[in-house]
């Protein structure tokens, strides 16, 4: 949220692609796009409209813009949806069409905050391509979740955090290689994304191993075990 | 500067595309001239000349100062209903945000205000370009300085939304009935009548019926009431930027 320059930090400094967020706040926003965790819609407007606004907003070629928006929105199974209001949508609708804003807009740097929470699986997958379609475009994208499978299938490095310190940085591949595998692991992942951040402390005792300890890892995840076996809030 | 239009005109559609207020709004205006209006008007006789007139003039800064008050709470929905956090992620800047929301509170007065007006001068045989377009500027000065007061008061909902409308009752209650919005300082009692000279309607609604030609002996002084009225626009509309600019945050509204 400071990132994106909604909240204001209270000390220090943050630059994104070497811009400052306090002083050129505007200037970042420009060059970012953010899908926010709950989907942020207006509840009279229809999914065409509100991308249409998004896209100009962020001066998105006029000519090429409903083009966009529809492919877009076939792509992400919202087009059947295209004359509901925003309000009567489902849940995973809306989150798609959180989805859709940022690919519609093609930012340099996005921001998915949790993007396939309350999404289908048929979904998920749907989404995390046009995700990985978006880096292969030549976007940075930085994904929040607490899903170590989209974190495995989308991230190119992994940032695991710890009560917001960072814990360790690495690839998947890394970071598996890293893990021994004899050793028992009790993961509490707190975030896993795209190219920054995340967390566990498990990664202090070695990092992940071979595919039955991944396996853990995702059972960890499930039981929010920290390494002494304290329940961690998700 | 585009993106800011862009963002006013979002605003606006979705302000036209629902009309039944507008209606509503011309609708309760008519009835209330229609019978309360002209009952009251009656009763009065001629301890105040023409007092319809004023009445009428009276009734059009409750709409004015009803409308802004709705961009205010427009800015808190948003907030509410979780859409802040979006509009403040757009490229646009925090003042540039509140052009935006001031030039949809500007167009939702407006668009309230306007055709009761034209139709009070018609009727009354009164109505000349010059008139409307000074009338009308005097009532958007003064929706410019409510519209600042209702968005500056609005961090109020960042804590508690509840006190954010009771604070908005309570003012709108006293800034209407300590006003000349429906009598005329000339006739209010000593006791009564300096605190209405501290409600800003007071200007406006005098500066209003000034310039439509009401009789200057019981009204302020024009020059007084317009220096007012634009002082206080100027100065709410910058203290609302200089809040949204430093305070507001997109959270959710409590």
């Amino acid at each position: 949220m400071i990132l994106c320059t909604i909240l204001k930090p209270t000390s220090g400094t943050a630059k994104v692609m070497g811009i400052d967020v306090v002083e050129e706040g505007t200037k970042v926003r420009e060059v970012m796009g953010i899908a926010f965790q709950e989907a942020r819609g207006f509840w009279r407007h229809k999914p065409s409209s509100i991308l249409r606004f998004h896209a100009s907003m962020f001066d998105i070629d006029h000519v090429k813009r409903q083009d966009l928006i529809e492919q877009t929105m076939k792509d992400l199974e919202l087009w059947e949806s295209r004359d509901k209001k925003f309000m009567h949508l489902s849940g995973g609708q809306a989150k798609r069409l959180e989805t859709a804003k940022v690919l519609v807009q093609r930012p340099k740097l996005a921001i998915f905050d949790e993007p396939t929470s309350q999404v289908d699986l048929r979904g998920k997958r749907k989404i995390w391509d046009k995700i990985r379609e978006l880096r292969d475009q030549g976007s940075t994208v930085i994904v929040a979740t607490n899903e170590v499978r989209e974190a495995e299938y989308l991230a190119d490095r992994v940032t695991i955090l710890h009560q917001g310190q960072l814990v360790v940085r690495d690839s998947i591949p890394k970071l598996k290689d890293a893990r021994g595998g004899a050793q028992e692991p009790r993961w509490s992942v707190d975030f896993v994304s795209g190219r920054q951040r995340v967390a566990s402390k498990g990664f202090e005792s070695g990092g992940l191993g071979p595919e039955n300890d991944l396996c853990q890892l995702q059972l960890g995840c499930e039981n929010l075990v920290d390494q002494d076996n304290r329940a961690v809030s998700r | 500067m585009n993106r800011v239009l862009n963002l006013a005109a979002f605003n606006i559609r979705v302000l036209l595309g629902d009309p039944t207020w507008f209606i509503l709004s011309w609708a309760l205006f008519a009835l209330q001239l229609a019978i309360y209006g002209s009952l009251i008007s009656r009763l009065v006789g001629s301890n105040l000349p023409n007092y319809f007139f004023f009445y009428s003039i009276g009734l059009m800064i409750i709409v004015v100062f009803e409308s802004a008050e709705d961009v205010g709470r427009h800015f808190v929905e948003h907030a509410h209903e979780g859409e802040l956090p979006y509009f403040l992620s757009l490229p646009v800047s925090r003042s540039g945000f509140l052009v935006a929301q001031a030039i949809y509170g500007v167009v939702n007065t407006l668009l309230k205000v306007a055709p009761p007006l034209l139709a009070v001068l018609f009727i009354w045989g009164n109505l000349t370009v010059s008139g409307a377009l000074f009338a009308l500027a005097a009532l958007f000065l003064l929706g410019l300085g409510i519209t600042g007061t209702m968005v500056s008061l609005s961090f109020i909902a960042f804590k508690a939304v509840d006190i954010y409308m009771a604070v908005l009752a309570g003012l709108s209650a006293l800034l209407i009935r300590f006003s000349t919005v429906f009598y005329p300082l000339a006739v209010m009692p000593n006791y009564y009548s300096p605190v209405s000279v501290l409600s800003p309607l007071t200007y406006g609604a005098d500066l209003t019926r000034w310039v439509l030609g009401f009789d200057p002996k019981y009204l302020l002084n024009p020059v007084l009431a317009a220096v007012v009225v634009t002082a206080i626009a100027v100065s709410t509309l910058s203290l609302s930027a200089r809040i949204v600019d430093k305070i507001i945050e997109g959270v959710k509204a409590a």
